[in-house]
């Protein structure tokens, strides 16, 4: 997509200035987006599984015990305070129903993960569009400070 | 596991060795259900960071229509069947002798089908190369964007690794115009037993 910062599996991306940053393509996986709109900074982390289990990774994003927390550090290192941050999340779907190593619906157990980091840092989830057995595309924009899913059979939607 | 064993030439020659088996199988238990000549390409090989695997195969926002096996066993990992969606109503006419459409329950079961013959004839074979140690999980359908179709597969094999040996190999068949892939990705830990036993 044309002057969108593209955030990959496991990737954590923060903007500090006017564009968009969005996750093509999430099935299973979670999309957590922060954005604080007086400063204008905005990130987002593509997260696959909900827990490290105390493995290392250099994809500090694959996880959403160690993505959620570090997209809030980049966040207030961009200047974003986390009192005035929004955050919304997508993603989660079970698309083919079938069960993931010892994870069972690995999208369920990756929306419970993300809520459960959210909690725990204190952030409060202001809109989500999670579940169901549609993939979809999520973006943030900075300049109006939108939240857009699109998905491949029901259309565009903001939340 | 360190990055060198994974970057090693050798690794990844086996992993083409086995997916080379892995699809001469699957495509003559298709040949022989839809009397087509079922063609493939030698395998490409990648090691690519989780992140980027979609971009090997195209756009993570493609329509795509996808099977999906996981397996289990002396190696565990994921296969997928992938078929560029708009390309799929020649198969169907190929198959049906009329055009279906994949939001067709009928369609759909089709297309799950014949991916179920490649991805359950392709670990099959990798089974009876290891000395019949792999076991295939029940197969799952889906018609989506080609990165959330991928999700299900990388969460299984990436739960330990942050880079990925993928091998896809390119299928296409006798006066059909379609785009297919089959894709195999073992976990780096499993694949790397393997090369181990192999003496390499």
């Amino acid at each position: 997509m044309n002057g969108m910062l593209n955030v990959g599996i496991g990737e954590i991306a923060v903007l500090d200035k006017p564009g968009k940053i969005g996750a093509i393509g999430l099935g299973s996986c979670v999309a957590v987006a922060m954005y604080d709109p007086v400063a204008k900074v905005g990130g987002m982390v593509h997260v696959l599984l909900p827990d490290s289990r105390g493995q290392k990774t250099e994809l500090l994003g694959k996880f959403a015990n160690t993505g959620v927390p570090y997209l809030l550090k980049f966040m207030e290192q961009k200047g974003a305070r986390k009192d005035r941050i929004i955050v919304k999340i997508a993603g989660g779907a079970s698309l083919m129903n079938v069960s993931v190593g010892n994870f069972g619906d690995i999208g369920k157990r990756n929306i419970e993960a993300v809520k459960e980091q959210l909690n725990a840092l204190g952030l409060r989830l202001q809109g989500e569009d999670t579940g169901g057995n549609e993939g979809r595309t999520f973006i943030l924009d900075l300049t109006t400070g939108i939240f857009t899913v699109k998905t491949a059979r029901s259309g565009l939607r903001q939340i | 596991m360190s990055k060198d064993d994974l970057s090693n030439p050798v690794i990844l020659d086996v992993l083409k060795e086995l997916a080379n088996i892995g699809t001469g199988h699957a495509v003559t238990a298709l040949s022989s259900m839809i009397g087509k000549f079922v063609g493939i390409t030698v395998p490409e090989v990648y090691l690519e960071s989780l992140g980027k695997v979609a971009n090997i195969l195209g756009d993570p926002a493609e329509e795509v229509a996808a099977v999906y096996v996981g397996y289990h066993g002396e190696l565990d990992g994921g296969a997928m069947v992938i078929f560029d969606a708009s390309s799929t109503h020649g198969l169907f006419q190929a198959l049906m002798g009329c055009d279906m459409d994949l939001s067709d329950p009928m369609g759909l079961s089709l297309i799950q089908e014949v991916g179920n013959i490649l991805v359950g004839s392709f670990v099959s074979a990798l089974a009876t190369f290891f000395g019949n140690t792999i076991l295939a999980e029940p197969p799952g359908v889906a018609v989506d964007m080609l990165g959330a179709v991928l999700n299900v597969l990388l969460a299984e094999v990436g739960q330990h690794a942050d880079r990925l040996i993928v091998a896809k190999t390119t299928i296409s068949i006798e006066d059909v115009n379609i785009r297919g892939w089959i894709v195999d990705i073992p976990t780096p830990e499993s694949f790397k037993r393997i090369t181990e036993k192999l003496g390499l």
